[in-house]
Parts: structure tokens; sequence; C-alpha cells
């Protein structure tokens, strides 16, 4: 016989997985790993010491909010440490360090920790982040570092987007130079290799469906397929410039701000295809990802109240006696 | 007679019977007389028989269904109903020839145009025999047929088992029969047929008694009222210290306050796990990863309906479907957070139902 005081008693189920919110969050942060490597090798040490900026103050901010709000502590999560790497993956590498920090703290103070914190928050908090500092320092933000000129002097250029939209008279970069992130923009957008690596990681792993990534890239692929008249090449372009595969890969995917099921997720995915290439397209602003990713997050909402699922069973009323007797 | 603790919690009356040590049936035992429909489900009846799988729902009532219901198919489901049991695989193995007389016996008196066994593919040797139960010549119109589903969790569970079998889906708040379809556990038809031939009731069963802390884990078939602690005693005991001992499988099993406990008809199973298996992790935030509706056999939204029964709203947990929760357990095991789930999903029921008594 047992003795009683001895067992544990609990509700069913009795067992778990072993994964954690801690375990998905480290999962994002290898994936977002290649890619920062890759922007060491093209932008110099200078990446590290926006990156450590962001990160330290996002971890930092997190716990500060917490204590404030006499909440319990969440920065052992990672989640902190996941939006500090994506903002400065969002920055240039030009971008002063208290800018930065002051991204970080808006990122995690006002969007996601005033909103209840972790699954909480509506909007993207790196994203929200990124676009203040465009309106607040767009000048700091639209600074372009050449690739691979840190070891000599750094030269400014402009972005693949930016000469396509005609702003820039610089010649394009190769296709191979855009798939291995030579050329100008963010710190962690520009090597279509070390992002499509994560992205493919984060499949494995089961950290993010395909759903996202592959309705909002396939959207984006036939809209400019179709503007750009069947020009491959200018389809290339399109889709290895600016932020699209770090957003569609990283930023659209974040849990607390897309659908749960998988056919609002797929809803969710073109929604954001579609504005990016509106904006793109249409807009004066080169650039569509982060706007197109903040306004799909609001309606996140709307989708998921419109494309609640059916509980197993349920019988369209009109249908139901015919239903029955099949 | 006197007062005996459940393994629930609840005392109940029970007598208890001294064993002469000679395990001999009492001269009355016979056969029942089955000619009709009628003497079939007495028969049943006053055998005792439960749904073994872990219901336990009388098996009398399941298959004395009204004419009315258009009842075509029959699905003897040995499928496992949770992860460790072997029980009803045991059975397929060792009594193969009681689920073929019973398939037949079930099928000629109740009138089934259609029997489908369903079986898990992780057990290639029960389906052996099973396909020869399927394949047998007196079955001319091959009105009985084997089913090989996917082994997954709750593939045992009634309506999961009415959709692979048949492709219907049993909507919310109704039953099996509603779509033509009884479901039985393959060790109750088996039992069935034992009792038909030799009339003795269901005295004993068998289950598996497993976990990390057991010695020599095993199935066993023992009398219905066996002290939990004896069985385990039988299995060598514990090789660990036990933290947690469940009676039933580790999804929807109850875990019990200690071993000085009986064996009740529906228990499939005792598990006894060290403490490496039973402390569950701290609980954290929601963060909304959906892996709980992914989850959810029917297609529920685990996390909406937490947040509904937070908010105490039962307009908005009848919307989300709350009634059709079976608390399989599927959402709480998947969840990183490791939110107790099923807890919220039972809380949300009572909600509602304290809004249906107001």
């Amino acid at each position: 016989m047992v003795d009683g005081k001895k067992l544990v008693v609990s509700a069913s189920p009795h067992l778990r997985t072993k994964d954690t919110t801690q375990r998905i969050m480290l999962d994002v942060v290898i994936a977002l790993i290649p890619a920062l490597i890759a922007a060491v090798v093209l932008f110099g040490p200078r990446v590290l010491a926006v990156t450590a900026t962001t990160v330290i103050t996002a971890v930092l901010s997190e716990f500060a909010a917490r204590k404030v709000m006499k909440r319990h502590n969440t920065i052992q999560d990672l989640s902190a440490v996941v939006t500090g790497l994506i903002l400065a993956f969002n920055l240039p590498v030009s971008i002063p360090l208290w800018m930065a920090a002051i991204g970080s703290f808006f990122a995690i103070v006002v969007v996601k920790q005033m909103f209840g914190g972790i699954g909480q928050n509506f909007a993207n908090p790196a994203i929200v982040a990124r676009i203040v500092l465009l309106l607040s320092f767009g000048q700091a933000m639209g600074n372009w570092t050449a690739p691979l000129s840190w070891k000599t002097d750094a030269v400014s250029t402009a972005t693949p987007l930016a000469i396509i939209g005609g702003e820039s008279t610089e010649a394009l970069p190769s296709l191979l130079d855009m798939f291995l992130g030579i050329r100008g923009g963010c710190i962690g957008e520009t090597c279509s290799l070390a992002l499509i690596v994560g992205g493919i990681y984060l499949m494995a792993r089961k950290v993010i469906s395909y759903k996202i990534p592959v309705a909002f890239i396939g959207t984006v692929a036939v809209i400019m397929l179709i503007a750009g008249k069947f020009d491959l090449e200018f389809l290339a372009y399109e889709l290895m410039g600016g932020g699209l595969l770090l957003g569609a890969f990283f930023m659209a995917t974040d849990y607390s701000t897309s659908p749960i099921k998988s056919n609002a997720k797929i809803v969710f995915g073109v929604g954001c295809g579609l504005l990016t290439c509106v904006i793109r397209l249409f807009a004066s602003l080169p650039e569509g990802v982060s706007f197109a990713i903040l306004i799909m997050n609001l309606l996140v909402p709307h989708i998921e109240t419109i494309m609640a699922p059916k509980p197993f069973g349920t019988v369209k009323e009109k249908k139901t006696k015919e239903g029955e007797a099949k | 007679m006197g007062d005996v603790k459940l393994p629930n919690g609840v005392m109940s009356k029970a007598v208890t019977i001294e064993s002469d040590g000679e395990m001999r049936l009492w001269e009355g035992i016979e056969p029942p007389k089955v000619e009709t429909k009628e003497d079939f489900i007495k028969a049943v009846r006053a055998s005792g028989l439960v749904g073994l799988g872990g219901a336990g729902f009388p098996t009398h009532i399941k298959l004395n269904f009204p004419a009315d219901k258009n009842i075509d198919t029959l699905i003897i489901n040995a499928a496992e109903c949770e992860p460790y049991i072997t029980v009803d695989y045991r059975e397929c193995m060792e009594n193969s020839w009681d689920i073929l007389s019973s398939v037949y016996t079930l099928k000629d008196i109740l009138g089934f145009k259609r029997v489908v066994i369903a079986a898990e593919d992780n057990k290639p040797e029960a389906f052996k025999v099973l396909k020869n139960i399927a394949d047998h010549k007196d079955d001319v119109d091959d009105e009985v047929q084997l089913m090989i589903l996917e082994s997954k969790y709750p593939q045992g569970a009634e309506k999961m088992m009415v959709q692979s079998a048949t492709g219907r889906r049993v909507p919310p708040g109704k039953l099996p029969a509603d779509v033509g379809c009884v479901v039985l556990n393959v060790t109750s038809a088996a039992f069935i047929a034992r009792y038909l031939k030799t009339g003795k009731p269901l005295v004993s069963r068998s289950l598996t008694v497993d976990g990390s802390a057991i010695a020599n884990p095993k199935n066993v078939r023992v009398p219905i009222g066996t002290n939990i602690s004896d069985i385990i005693d039988f299995c060598g005991g514990f090789k660990t210290e036990p933290c947690k001992i469940l009676t039933g499988g580790p999804m929807m099993g109850l875990a019990i306050v200690g071993t000085d406990l009986p064996v009740l008809k529906q228990n499939n199973a005792i598990l006894a796990f060290s403490k490496d298996d039973a402390v569950l992790k701290p609980e954290t935030d929601c963060i909304r990863c959906g892996r709980c509706a992914i989850a959810c056999p029917m297609s529920l939204m685990p996390t909406n309906i937490v947040r509904a029964a937070k908010a105490k709203d039962p307009e908005a947990l009848k919307q989300l479907g709350i009634t059709v929760c079976m608390e399989c357990g599927s959402c709480a095991f998947a969840c990183p957070a490791g939110k107790p789930l099923v807890q919220h999903m039972r809380l949300a029921k009572a909600i509602l139902r304290e809004e249906g008594n107001k």
C-alpha cells in the first residue's frame, strides 16, 4: 500500500508535451542566427553593437515594465530577445545606438507590455517600433551602407527597390548578389539565403506553419509577375528585395498577431501580400512589408471572427435532415 | 457488506467476498437461452457488461436501440483508447474466436447490414487475426470488413471512430446511433460471446499495469473489486518511488490518492509514474501559438474558450461549441505554456450549466 500523502493528484491529462514557450523562442533565435552571421560579414562588427543594444534594451525594458506593473517576471521566456533581434534586423547598420534603444524600449513597453505582455499584443512590437523610428528619424532610418565596404571606408548606397523605383541611378546588384545579401538594406533583411535557411528550420521544428509565408510570398509573386508583365528578373528582385523574406518568415508568423486556424492564416498571408504589392506599386514608399503586416495585424480579430471554425459534426441548419439520412 | 471508497473518492456500498481458494464456477451458472433480440438484450443486461474501453456505458442500453433509428453499421472498436494501454490488442490476439463469434451473432440478432472492425496501424499482428475474422467463410456478401486506421490519439473515441470508419460525423449533442452506427469495444464484444457460451457474468477483466514506477509492467486478468495494491504487488511492486498513480490512461485517467482501492468494471489500466514523469511543468502565459486548436479533434478553439470562460460569457461559450468537448486532453498535452486546458473546458461547461439552471 502506498501512503496517499506522497502521491501527486492532478486533473487529466497526465502527459504533457516537453515543448515550452522558452524552447519555441529559442528556436526562433536559432533560426535568426544565420541571418545575423551574414549581416556581420556584410556590414561589419557594428551589426553586433546594434543588435546587442536592441536585445539588451528589450530584455531590461521587459524586466522593468513587469516590475512596475507588479506582474511576474517573464524575461526567461526569451520573447524579448526575439523582439530585440527582429527589431535590429529591421534597422540600417549606421543607426545611432540611442535610436535603436528607443525603438526597442517602445516595442516592449508600449506595444507589448501595456497590452498585457506576451500573447496579448495586437500588433507586432518590432514592426511598430520600426515604423515609429521611420517616422521619427527618417534620415537615419534611410541611410544605407554599401555591403562589404566596412573594412575600408563605409560608403552609402541605395536599396534595390529604390533603384527599381527610379529613386536612384545606381546599378542594380546581380541576382546572385541579391541572393547572398550583397546589397543595401536593413541589417537582417538582405541575405535571402540565410533567411530561407532560418525559415525552413522553423517550419521543420513546427514552430511556424508554412501557410502564412507561402500565402504571403506566393501572393506577392503572382501580383508582381503580372505587374512586371511576366518579367522573371523583375519578379526575382521584388521577392528578394526589401524585407519580404524577413517579414514573411519571422514577422507575419508572430503568434500573438496572426490567426490561429489554417484557413484564416492563408487569408492573413494573402492580405499581407496584397497590401505589400499595393504599397510597393502605387504608394510613394519603396517598401511596404511592415505596413502591410501591421494593417493585417489589426484585422486579425475580424478574420478570426468571420472564419471561426465549426465545431465537429456541426451541420448546416437547412440540410440537417438530409445530412443525417445520408 | 460495508462501505468502500471508490477511486474517484465516492463511498459506496460493497460486499466483501472471502475466497475459498478453489476458483470453481457456481453450479447454477449456465448459458442464457437467446432466440430473439429481446432475449439477447436481457442476457447482455444480466451479464453486467459495460463498455470495457473505459467509458463504462451499460452495453444493453447501447444495443437496445429503437428500430426507427435506422442503425445499419456496427463498428467493433479495436483501436486502443489511450497510450500505454494494450488490453484490446491482447484481446484480439488471445480471444479471436470470441470476437469472431460475437461479430456474427450481433450481426444476425440485431440485424446490422455492415460490420466494420477498426484497428490502428501500429498493431500489424492484430490485423492478421482480425483480417481472418473479416474474411471468414460465413461472410458471403463481404458485409464484415476490416479497416485499418492511422494510429493517433484519440482514434478510439466514439465520434472519431464513427468518422474514420464511415465518414459520418456525429452532430453536437447526438450519439453515434443518430448517424446509424453502434460502436462496441472489441473486448466488450468478445465478452458477449463468452457470456453466451458459458453464462459467466462480468466478474473479471484484463487491464494494463504500466508506467515508469512499475517493476514488471504487464497485462493482468483480475477479478473486479481486486485491491489495486495487490495488483501492483503481483507486478513486482514499485521499482522507484511512485509519485502519481492513475486508474485509466494517461490522457483521461484519474489520479488516485492511494492504492487501497478496488478495480472497477471500466478500469482498463493502472499506471504508476515516478517523479520525473509525474510533475507537471509550471504554467506560463498563453502565447496564442494555436497548438491547442490544431490538436483538438473536435475543431474547437481552446484558447478562445479559456478567454470566454474567464469572462464568464455563456453566449460566447455556446458559440464556441464547448458542449462537443470530450475532455480528451489533446489540447492540454500540446500546450507549450503548460495551461491546464481541460480544467478550463470543464469550468466553461459548468458556466453553461449554471446559465441553463437560471
